[in-house]
């Protein structure tokens, strides 16, 4: 009861002060470009930041050296001790002026055209695959952490909880948010990189939308959702190590996607089916979906997929 | 033992080596340069933590401790209403792994005591019909911001991390081996359980 009355009253608060608080961005007078800072607030413990924030750090700095066009450019950390309990990192970053979802918000009233979407849609996946072979996985793709630059270049964001995988390890669930969580995540299951392919699926048929694919209310929900389109899942397919058996759910058929993603065509509907494949195993890679006929096929504008000189680390390893 | 005889050289070894119990052995460590002068390295640390953020000052024109831009740099500074830009640069809180929009949680404050928020959120952790309305209600915000309600509740205690990994090492092991854990899905259960 308390929280709707507070739920109530926050509009009144929110009052002239500013919901989201203040960002500082500067204009380089010399580059004529933008930058933002980013605050993050880190509760430190008597042995001073948190060894996960030092290696988020870390991380960003690493990645930062590879200078990949479609991630967004960190310049600086500065760090600076507030009390004995809190530490402020202030991160500097190239600032861009939208994300997809405003970008997809004020897209004109028929939609992206079909160009638009394999531009980002290239460009999405290739910033990805870029972290997928630096062993990170997002876990948090959703439209509010990719950057579109004014240009249409599109930047991944926010690795504020991106971590170094190991394919042993289960990660610690609850990092999706729950409309562009993958099937294994909602369940508990273990996993790894293909949840973020899970998460390129709903995003790649919201740029059609231009609303979310699935928006549940809750993990079953949410899960009933996913399967109103997809189908029941296999029994070989459902994960054995899960608590919610498949019997809890009802028996559904593959629906075609077209009802789902009317503006679609046919190889976009096999891509976006390749990416919202219920087994993680058989679920599409960024690097594989880079080179579907949809993305590579006649007809398109751009270019074909150019590897960046960089992306893929593996094979210098 | 009394009769063993040892000649001097066995002897010269032996004290060089210190091994010969000529007194009871005490843990002590070999102090190569001298006693350490703890308030002279704190000097040390702090001047060079000042040199830095000076550095860090100059090259942005910005002052990050106070949070104020500095003026006729090459950089020209704004401040814009955090709606205004998209929510990734928006100032978070991190608190353990977790982290969240500080915008999110009215009257925070880390230093003070608990905000009325704070002692409202704990309160809803005792019924969980609560929690499931809350997260009803904001099915794709509300859940980060309860984790960081709850974990800035008790972030100041050490005990806290201990729960905490104790926590994280039981759910690693429980998927790990493939051993089937509590499902936190089965509506029975408290949504917060998964948070942590």
């Amino acid at each position: 009861m308390a929280k709707e009355v507070r739920a109530q009253y926050e509009p009144v608060a929110e009052i002239g002060v500013g919901a989201y608080g203040t960002v500082y961005k500067a204009r380089d007078l010399q580059s004529g470009k933008f930058v933002a800072l980013k605050n993050v607030r880190v509760q430190t413990n008597e042995n001073g930041l948190p060894l996960s924030t030092v290696r988020e750090v870390a991380l960003l700095k690493r990645l930062e050296h590879f200078d990949h066009p479609n991630i967004v450019r960190l310049m600086d950390v500065c760090a600076t001790a507030r009390t004995d309990r809190e530490t402020k990192v202030t991160l500097v970053f190239e600032h861009v002026d939208q994300d997809l979802k405003t970008y997809l918000d004020k897209a004109p009233s028929p939609g992206l055209p079909l160009e638009t979407i394999k531009d980002l849609m290239r460009q999405f996946l290739s910033g990805l695959d870029f972290l997928h072979s630096n062993c990170i996985v997002h876990r948090d793709l959703k439209p509010e952490n990719i950057l579109v630059t004014s240009n249409g270049q599109v930047k991944l964001a926010d690795f504020g909880l991106a971590r170094m995988y190991s394919c042993q390890m289960a990660l610690t669930p609850v990092v999706v948010t729950l409309w562009y969580r993958a099937p294994e995540v909602l369940l508990q299951s273990t996993y790894a990189t293909p949840v973020d392919m899970w998460s390129v699926g709903c995003i790649f048929a919201e740029m059609f939308r231009r609303k979310p694919l699935f928006s549940g209310n809750s993990e079953v929900d949410q899960l009933g959702k996913i399967f109103d389109m997809i189908g029941l899942p296999s029994e070989e397919d459902w994960p054995p190590d899960v608590t919610l058996p498949r019997g809890a759910f009802c028996l559904r058929l593959p629906q075609p996607v077209e009802e789902f993603v009317p503006e679609i065509d046919e190889s976009g509907a096999q891509l976006l089916l390749e990416m919202l494949t219920f087994n993680p195993q058989h679920r599409t890679s960024a690097f594989r979906a880079l080179h579907h006929p949809f993305l590579t096929g006649p007809g398109m504008t751009g270019s074909t997929p150019e590897e960046h000189p960089h992306t893929r680390t593996e094979d210098v390893k | 033992m009394s009769h063993v005889q040892l000649s001097n050289a066995v002897w010269e070894r032996l004290l060089a080596r210190r091994t010969f119990p000529l007194h009871p052995r005490s843990s002590v460590c070999k102090n190569l340069f001298g006693r350490m002068d703890h308030e002279e390295l704190r000097r040390e640390l702090k001047s060079k933590l000042w040199e830095i953020s000076e550095a860090d000052r100059e090259r942005w024109d910005y002052d990050f401790e106070t949070d104020t831009p500095l003026a006729g740099g090459k950089l020209e500074w704004e401040a814009v209403p955090g709606e205004a830009v998209p929510a990734f640069y928006r100032e978070t809180l991190h608190v353990g792994s977790k982290r969240v929009p500080v915008a999110m949680i009215p009257g925070l404050s880390l230093d003070g005591s608990p905000s009325e928020s704070l002692h409202q959120e704990r309160g809803c952790k005792e019924g969980e019909q609560n929690n499931q309305e809350n997260r009803l209600h904001h099915p794709n915000s509300g859940i980060t911001t309860k984790i960081a309600l709850k974990r800035t509740a008790t972030s100041a205690h050490i005990t806290d991390f201990f729960a905490k990994r104790k926590r994280t090492a039981e759910s690693k092991s429980a998927c790990g081996i493939g051993l089937p854990s509590v499902s936190p899905i089965s509506p029975e259960m408290t949504p917060r359980k998964r948070l942590r």
